[in-house]
């Protein structure tokens, strides 16, 4: 399986607030909060373990309307910042 | 009063109760200026204890037995014993929050000021009295569980350096409260009546740029949480308290070279 066929999920014990423009989440040991910017939020709102990276990311390019290909680069990039912070799994 | 005169006195700071007791004129005199609208008659049998002793040359203050600081000066003293007892109160307190921040208001208006040592809250909240807005606190905010108000540890405001020089000519009534040359203890009750909560309406991160024309901008709350959670004494599952702060009060960015200049741009916020 390739990083764009995963099923990347929100974990269920990171608590969030949404902002106008972004998302604080704090970390599952509650020892850490993360602010999330709109596209990071977008992202991490849509890790549900049923959409692949590369479902998401062809969300976010409709959405946006940029390059499919460099969108597909970028949200797998999040998608691992998000896995390194602990917010999803 | 002789400097072998021992004396005390009861006070409450935000539901934190304590005595301080002193040996001497140095002692009485940091008492009276820290916590002077804080004083009480009773306070409840297990309150703590402090107590402000010459030792030589230098000033000690103690909590029950142990020695917290040690110091040179009155004002030096002052600081120590004024942190340690804002700390003290800080942990009693529960389900609030600290952020360094003071505040003031005019009506229902509530201005914020956020920022780390030096960016100039306390000199901004004084301009601000000056101009007659209500003083709130200089330096430590409690945000209360929930974010919907903020409530000030009401202390002295403590001024430094030129600034001390700077309030003494607008509000000559000042000079009563001089430990030294250019440092003050300022009571709240000097600069307006004072509040001791209020529900924000705007949250501003000052910046002293030495020279810089006033620029006072709006900013994301995402921008602002960045710069709030450094000032935050969290433990962070009391975050979500600050990020009311952030939703509910429109955070602005403010760059000054002028303390003057600044307030007047403040005080548009709370026209």
């Amino acid at each position: 399986m390739t990083d764009r066929d995963r099923f990347p999920r929100r974990r269920r014990d990171v608590r969030t607030e949404a902002l106008e423009d972004g998302l604080v989440a704090q970390s599952a040991d509650g020892q850490k909060a993360h602010l999330l910017n709109r596209t990071a939020a977008f992202i991490w709102a849509r890790c549900d373990g049923t959409s692949t990276v590369a479902a998401i990311a062809a969300e976010l390019a409709d959405e946006t309307g940029e390059e499919p290909s460099r969108v597909r680069r970028d949200v797998a990039a999040a998608v691992d910042d998000l896995r390194v912070k602990g917010l999803v799994e | 009063m002789s400097d072998s005169e021992a004396g005390g006195a009861s006070y409450d700071v935000a539901g934190y109760a304590f005595r301080i007791g002193w040996e001497g004129r140095s002692g009485q005199s940091i008492a009276a200026r820290l916590f002077a609208s804080s004083r009480v008659d009773v306070v409840p049998a297990q309150a703590a204890s402090y107590g402000i002793y010459r030792r030589g040359e230098a000033l000690e203050a103690r909590c029950g037995e142990s020695v917290i600081a040690t110091a040179d000066s009155e004002m030096e003293l002052a600081a120590h014993l004024d942190a340690h007892i804002a700390n003290a109160a800080l942990e009693h307190l529960t389900g609030a929050v600290a952020i360094h921040a003071g505040a003031v208001a005019r009506g229902d208006r509530t201005v914020v000021l956020a920022g780390t040592g030096g960016s100039g809250k306390t000199t901004l909240c004084l301009a601000l009295c000056l101009a007659g807005l209500q003083p709130l606190c200089d330096d430590m905010l409690l945000v209360e569980e929930g974010g919907r108000q903020v409530r000030a540890l009401p202390r002295s405001f403590l001024v430094k350096g030129d600034t001390g020089t700077w309030l003494a000519e607008r509000l000559p009534g000042v000079r009563g409260c001089a430990f030294g040359d250019g440092l003050y203890s300022v009571p709240r009750e000097a600069l307006g009546a004072p509040l001791d909560e209020a529900v924000p309406t705007h949250i501003v991160f000052p910046t002293y740029v030495p020279g810089a024309p006033v620029r006072l901008e709006p900013l994301g709350q995402l921008a602002a949480m960045e710069r709030l959670l450094p000032l935050a004494c969290l433990p962070y599952q009391k975050l979500f308290g600050v990020v009311e702060v952030v939703r509910r009060a429109a955070p602005y960015a403010l760059v000054y070279g002028s303390r003057e200049a600044a307030a007047l741009a403040l005080q548009g916020l709370v026209a």
